[in-house]
């Protein structure tokens, strides 16, 4: 029970008015997640951790300043937080704005429970499956981290595409020794097939390919 | 009597007309003083013709000429036999004295009676010629009162006695004739104004000075005449009021005129404010959606609660309380809409300066920070109290408030302050002020800010400013603008404080 209550997805609502702030702090709570509120954008970027999970639901609106500049910090401070806005005033540039800029939805209000629980599932469903990149490759790059140098060199010959044998000769090594490599190479990254071996260098190829 | 009626009538002419005409024809200084005025006492009934009398001096000479004549006669016949006797008698002498004398006598009467006969003859023609003078100058002014639509009156409360002009009974539907007294006066006086005009003739009475008072008369078909009253009374030796008099105007079109502009003006500032209330729709959109948006969420969890359980009741409770809260927000949001919209009759009340300026700024506030400008208020610590129209006055400032937000909205960004400060002046005055940071006003326009049809904007009739004028000087202040010493400009309103605190 209590593992469950902290693995409560987490939603930031920020809002100048305190009315909005209490009543979406209720709805969002009853219907299950963890709820942040800001009164300024001020005080949310004071307090805000980026590694926390979760979405943040912005008023177009603020008292100092509006949403889109606050969008703008947030895609500043890694990994990106999704954001769904709520606008009093249904602004058509302003929403282009904001959804090219990456938010998830543009809500406008008054805002009904099924629109703003979708868009709130959706936004973390995008947070979910961001973070799980992040970790697999994060995972990945450790793990390349573990290999020798001529392992690696091995690795990037087999992305590549080329053959034992080919590896044997560009390298200036018997293809018994490429074979070794090579299985090392499979058995460190805990990778089966060399199409497995493709798909998870391309997850992290700045890891992969830094030192060729 | 007759006579005596008629002249007190132009005494009174003078006296109540001193301001209103031009003196009447000067009179002979020697028949002026020989009428005093008498009082008229009941002498309702005015003849507007002059018979032809003689003044009192040319009958006191005709009598004497007649005695004269009379006298000159009698002596004549008693001498007759004499003379005969003496001319018969004495033809051979006329040294014989006698008769010589007494026609002398005789002749030199008769030359005597003959030159007062003249006398009476020109005096006559004089009088003559005055009592035309009198009667043209009655028909002139009795014209020209007419022609001005003026009627006179005059009251003494001692004798009861009560005098009024033709044109004055006529307004008051009197018929000539008919007997006309101060009840018979005040008796129409529509109901709504008798304490105005009670109050202002006891001011009168008080200060000793002339009383100006406009009130309705009600008709007897049920219509309404406006009329105005000015009066002067004059205190007798006992120091109580001797006589009130005064001139009656019918001033019912000027005042159906002034009804029409007014009505005019209102319907001017009314589309002013339709206007101002469209440019601003964007916030008050946002301003209805943010209490509602806070109700719907509310609604909901409320609905989520109630699925739960056990119902947390004190939550619930909280929850349903914020939704009455909100909805009131929401409510006042459209009043004051329904309140700029409405086309009313203008408003007479106790209005608190303070709470204008405050309403004026939630309305504008979204339209505002939507532009980045930071609002300033410096309030007095004081409620500043104003009699008149609440809904002019916000409109009012926030036409001033817009003009603002529109003179910030080309500079460059996050330098934009909106700076709004009210105080009182000497406790008789209060002074608005409302001040930007734009780029100030132009001295070439300055002068002309505030005339109707003048605007520098691209889309502008030119009528807010002139309409904000208009709404200043309807509540008895005044409305100036000038640049501020760094940049941008402020509008000072000033209006006259409310006397009486409401209670």
């Amino acid at each position: 029970m209590n593992v469950r209550q902290e693995a409560k997805p987490r939603v930031f609502v920020v809002d100048d008015d305190q009315k909005i702030l209490s009543a979406m702090s209720r709805l969002l709570g009853l219907a299950g997640y963890d709820v942040e509120t800001y009164e300024s954008s001020g005080a949310f970027l004071a307090h805000h951790d980026p590694q926390i999970p979760g979405c943040a639901l912005l008023d177009i609106g603020l008292g100092d300043g509006d949403g889109l500049t606050l969008q703008h910090a947030l895609l500043e401070r890694k990994p990106a937080r999704p954001i769904i806005f709520l606008t009093g005033c249904d602004d058509v540039s302003t929403g282009v704005r904001a959804m090219k800029a990456g938010a998830v939805d543009y809500l406008t209000k008054p805002v009904s429970e099924v629109d703003l629980l979708a868009a709130i599932e959706k936004a973390l469903e995008a947070d979910r499956r961001s973070r799980a990149m992040r970790d697999e490759s994060a995972k990945f790059e450790q793990r390349i981290e573990q290999l020798t140098p001529r392992e690696r060199e091995v690795m990037a010959h087999v992305v590549r595409g080329r053959l034992n044998k080919q590896i044997a000769n560009d390298l200036g090594i018997v293809e018994k020794t490429v074979k070794v490599h090579r299985a090392r190479v499979m058995e460190k990254l805990g990778v089966r097939s060399v199409a497995a071996l493709v798909q998870a260098v391309l997850k992290a190829p700045a890891a992969a390919e830094s030192r060729p | 009597m007759l006579r005596k009626g008629q002249l007190s009538g132009f005494f009174m002419l003078r006296d109540a007309t001193a301001e209103l005409v031009s003196p009447l024809p000067s009179l002979d200084e020697e028949n002026y003083a020989s009428f005093q005025p008498s009082p008229p006492a009941n002498t309702q009934t005015i003849e507007t013709k002059i018979s032809a009398n003689p003044s009192r001096l040319t009958r006191r000479v005709t009598a004497v000429l007649f005695l004269l004549v009379a006298g000159t006669l009698l002596l004549s016949a008693a001498n007759i036999p004499a003379l005969l006797r003496g001319f018969t008698a004495e033809v051979l002498r006329p040294w014989a004295w006698a008769p010589f004398q007494i026609l002398v006598v005789t002749f030199a009467l008769f030359v005597l009676e003959a030159l007062l006969i003249v006398g009476v003859i020109i005096q006559s023609r004089k009088d003559r010629e005055l009592e035309r003078l009198f009667r043209e100058s009655e028909e002139r002014m009795s014209f020209a009162a007419e022609c001005a639509n003026l009627g006179f009156w005059r009251w003494e409360p001692k004798t009861g006695g009560f005098w009024a002009s033709p044109h004055c009974m006529k307004m008051f539907g009197i018929f000539p004739g008919e007997n006309f007294s101060m009840e018979k006066m005040s008796a129409p006086v529509h109901p709504e104004d008798r304490a105005k005009v009670e109050k202002a003739v006891s001011e009168a009475i008080e200060t000793q000075s002339m009383y100006e008072v406009d009130y309705r008369l009600c008709q007897p078909d049920g219509s309404m005449r406006w009329l105005r009253t000015r009066g002067r009374p004059t205190l007798g030796l006992d120091g109580r009021l001797a006589t009130l008099s005064g001139s009656v105007v019918d001033v019912t079109e000027t005042k159906e005129m002034e009804a029409v502009v007014e009505d005019q003006q209102r319907s001017l500032a009314h589309l002013a404010r339709v206007g101002m209330v469209g440019e601003l729709s964007g916030a008050l959109a946002h301003e209805l959606n943010q209490p509602l948006t806070a109700i719907l969420s509310n609604a909901q969890a409320a609905k989520r609660m109630i699925e739960h359980s056990p119902i947390d009741l004190s939550e619930l409770r909280n929850v349903i309380s914020d939704i009455i809260d909100d909805d009131a927000r929401a409510g006042d949001v459209i009043r004051h809409l329904r309140a700029l919209l409405k086309k009313d009759q203008a408003r007479d009340e106790i209005i608190d300066i303070n709470a204008v300026v405050s309403r004026t700024l939630e309305l504008t506030r979204s339209a505002l920070t939507a532009q980045r400008v930071v609002i300033v208020t410096r309030f007095a610590s004081t409620p500043l109290r104003v009699r008149g129209d609440g809904v002019q006055l916000q409109q009012l400032l926030l036409n001033l408030v817009l003009n603002a937000a529109e003179a910030m909205a080309g500079i460059s960004r996050d330098s934009g302050a909106l700076i709004v400060t009210t105080n009182s002046v000497n406790n008789e005055l209060l002074q608005i002020s409302v001040s930007d940071t734009g780029p100030g006003i132009a001295e070439t326009i300055r002068n002309r800010l505030f005339d109707p049809f003048f605007s520098t904007k691209q889309n502008g009739l030119g009528l807010g400013l002139s309409i904000c004028r208009a709404i200043a000087e309807k509540h008895g202040g005044q409305i100036y603008a000038a640049n501020n010493p760094g940049h941008g400009a402020t509008f000072h309103v000033s209006l006259p404080l409310a006397k009486e605190p409401s209670s």
